[in-house]
């Protein structure tokens, strides 16, 4: 009797496991569907207070020097970046070759309630606005005049920014000064300008600015957009392109709150 | 300890680990748990537990809806087999299967995978050294 009803017990367990790896099986199939992203919704905005108030812990230097300090030198490297880019438009007018861009864009604010990767260097960075706040896949996603990422997934409540550190990472940018094209690309712990033609000048300390993709919806990166510094240059004169190693003057790790720039 | 207690402090475990993982730490806490308890607390109403909080944490992390649940339940089947066709009921065996299947996921979900394997190489360390002292003799456990 004890032996048949602990089978019978072991059986219950076996019908239990191939029932729910089948539920979950069916669930991540149509992960999709109105049910399915309702009950997502309900769980995101039920943990979207806690989350925001544990992700904001500790991120707080308001009060201390090196904030401050931070500040001042995101402000300025802003001021070089404008410094560097009003030259360029100045030369280019001059040459009567200028293009009037005259963009308005709106902005979605959301606030940083995870992140993925490495804590110093996150790779994703998970916001609290998705499709009701009508984010979009990607969407630039940005804090003051610095390009942070794209928006890589959309759902109901909150989305996820792929950072510019992210390996899928692509964007096309440029360096005001000398007008070096090439592409950026993520690397982890650092971005990598890739593609810069060997007769282009690059500056060490150079700031790399976003040179602009924007679809035919009106979504995308708003040209301009402060990327990074340029730390090391990669350049062999019998190759066709030079590279360089780019590395983020924002700390991402840092940020609390970021702006999504909505269709153009 | 009562197991209402246990119950409720599992539940509040449960509760910060998710936070946590979802928020502040990259590391697949609420993965390895619903393995450990799929894997060795072998009931219906775990089960459960483990499936809603499967789809908690992929909400919260925005990844496919269903993935930890499936990885979890996945992994179940195959020790399962295992047990039941190759082998008996073996606690290194299942931990080494929760082993694989956390690295497996951590690789593709982006979690931090040196901390996985820091820990295991942690939980494997200790394990071979409690067993060699339990041979010598020296812990009767």
């Amino acid at each position: 009797m004890t032996g048949s009803s602990s089978k019978f017990q072991r059986k219950k367990i076996v019908i239990g496991i191939f029932v729910f790896a089948l539920l979950s099986l069916t669930v991540f199939v149509f992960h999709n569907s109105k049910p399915v992203l309702f009950f997502q919704g309900f769980i995101q905005s039920a943990f979207s207070v806690p989350k925001n108030v544990l992700y904001s812990l500790g991120k707080n230097e308001r009060d201390s020097k090196i904030y401050s300090l931070t500040q001042k030198n995101l402000k300025l490297e802003q001021k070089m970046a404008d410094y560097a880019l009003l030259k360029s438009e100045n030369e280019a007018l001059k040459s009567q070759f200028s293009i009037s861009t005259d963009t308005s864009q709106n902005l979605i604010s959301a606030k940083i309630i995870g992140f993925q990767g490495s804590s110093k260097n996150p790779t994703n960075l998970i916001i609290n606005a998705g499709l009701k706040d009508k984010v979009k896949i990607g969407m630039a996603v940005i804090f003051e005049r610095y390009l942070i990422g794209k928006i890589d997934t959309v759902s109901q409540d909150y989305s996820v920014v792929m950072t510019t550190l992210n390996p899928q990472f692509r964007v096309l940018a440029k360096l005001p000064e000398t007008n070096a094209n090439g592409i950026i690309l993520g690397r982890n712990d650092f971005m990598f300008l890739d593609g810069v033609v060997i007769t282009d000048t690059l500056k060490k300390d150079g700031i790399i600015v976003t040179k602009g993709e924007v679809d035919d919806k009106g979504i995308g990166v708003l040209p301009d957009l402060i990327i990074g510094k340029i730390s090391s240059i990669f350049k062999n004169e019998t190759a066709p392109f030079q590279n360089a190693e780019v590395i983020p003057i924002i700390d991402y790790s840092k940020l609390t709150n970021v702006f999504l720039i909505s269709q153009m | 300890m009562k197991n209402s207690q246990l119950i409720f402090l599992l539940f509040i475990f449960i509760l910060v680990s998710v936070l946590l993982e979802t928020t502040l730490l990259n590391f697949p806490f609420v993965l390895l748990t619903g393995l450990s308890i799929a894997v060795f607390v072998r009931k219906i109403p775990m089960f459960i537990t483990v499936f809603i909080l499967g789809f908690i944490v992929d909400s919260l992390r925005v990844s496919y809806f269903g993935m930890t649940s499936l990885m979890i339940f996945g992994t179940v089947i195959l020790l399962f087999l295992y047990e039941k066709y190759l082998g008996n009921k073996d606690f290194l065996v299942s931990s080494f299967f929760i082993a694989i299947a956390t690295c497996i996921y951590s690789y593709f979900l982006n979690y931090s995978l040196f901390a996985v394997l820091l820990f295991f190489g942690l939980f494997i360390s200790v394990l071979f050294i409690l067993d060699f002292l339990k041979k010598k003799g020296k812990i009767f456990i």
